[in-house]
């Protein structure tokens, strides 16, 4: 409704304004002139070469050219996102050692470490909330099973992790 | 025979409401940013108009500057709407309340 009635303003007013009548206009350009060749010469303040009227903006196009560079790096930052305790990050291509021994590649990759974990983390994208989730629902089949043996234990605890980490993801 | 600035204008005027319209009614960030490109593109139909109407190029160069100030946008739109994603599982801009989560 705002926006028709905007277009609606807009309209009558661009409509009744005077611009046909006026004498000379519109002034257009002239036909041999090269219209990119002119604005080539205004982009980098050669107004004296310039043959159709124009103002230099070599400030203009030094600003928009640090502007996009800030946006390359603000489009960087806000892409890079934490994976198990490493950083993923554009700016990172070797193959940089990690603690636990794997590099960062592999845990962009996930092709040496694909386990139980860390796949639960990539699904629920959060892998603080993963990890506290699966840590607190592990304590469970700790406690029910009592006297299993080690094995199952272990394999009890990442099936109730990553069951945990499942539904939260289905929850989001 | 030149096409009359109000044609220019007029067609301007509607893009320009369209993208007003877009971004007043949904909840998408993409289709925001869809919007938002609309109605600076909007602007460039001006000047490109009025550059041709009063025979001076400064209006086609500023075209060039707000297309490029819309790519600049639209890098650190989709960042954003990546990590609005990535920490709601979804675009839907009314989800993020806080600057900060």
């Amino acid at each position: 409704m705002v926006a028709v009635g905007l277009f609606t303003v807009l309209a009558y007013v661009f409509w009744t304004a005077p611009f046909t009548g006026r004498d000379g206009f519109p002034r257009g350009f002239p036909g041999s002139e090269s219209i990119t060749e002119n604005i080539g010469y205004l982009l980098f303040n050669l107004v004296d070469l310039a043959t159709i009227d124009g103002e230099g903006f070599l400030v203009a196009f030094i600003v928009i050219a640090i502007v996009l560079d800030a946006a390359l790096e603000g489009g960087v930052f806000l892409a890079k996102r934490e994976s198990e305790g490493s950083l993923v990050t554009a700016l990172r291509t070797e193959r940089e050692p990690r603690a636990d021994g794997g590099t960062v590649a592999d845990a962009a990759g996930g092709t040496d470490t694909a386990d139980a974990a860390p796949d639960a983390t990539e699904e629920t994208g959060t892998p603080e909330d993963a990890a506290v989730t699966g840590g607190s629902d592990a304590a469970d089949p700790d406690a029910t099973d009592g006297g299993g043996s080690d094995a199952d234990g272990e394999s009890g605890t990442d099936a109730a992790g990553t069951d945990a980490a499942d539904g939260q993801g289905g929850d989001r | 025979m030149a096409v009359p600035v109000e044609y220019y204008l007029l067609l301007s005027a509607a893009v320009f409401c369209v993208g007003l319209f877009g971004i007043l009614t949904r909840r998408n960030a993409l289709m925001f940013l869809m919007s938002v490109e609309l109605m600076l593109n909007a602007a460039n139909i001006n000047f490109v108009a009025f550059s041709q109407y009063w025979g001076n190029l400064t209006g086609q160069v500023f075209a060039l500057f707000v297309l490029a100030l819309a790519a600049a946008e639209v890098a650190i739109g989709i960042g954003i709407i990546l990590v609005l994603y990535r920490n709601f599982g979804d675009v839907d801009v009314t989800l993020a309340r806080e600057m900060r989560w």
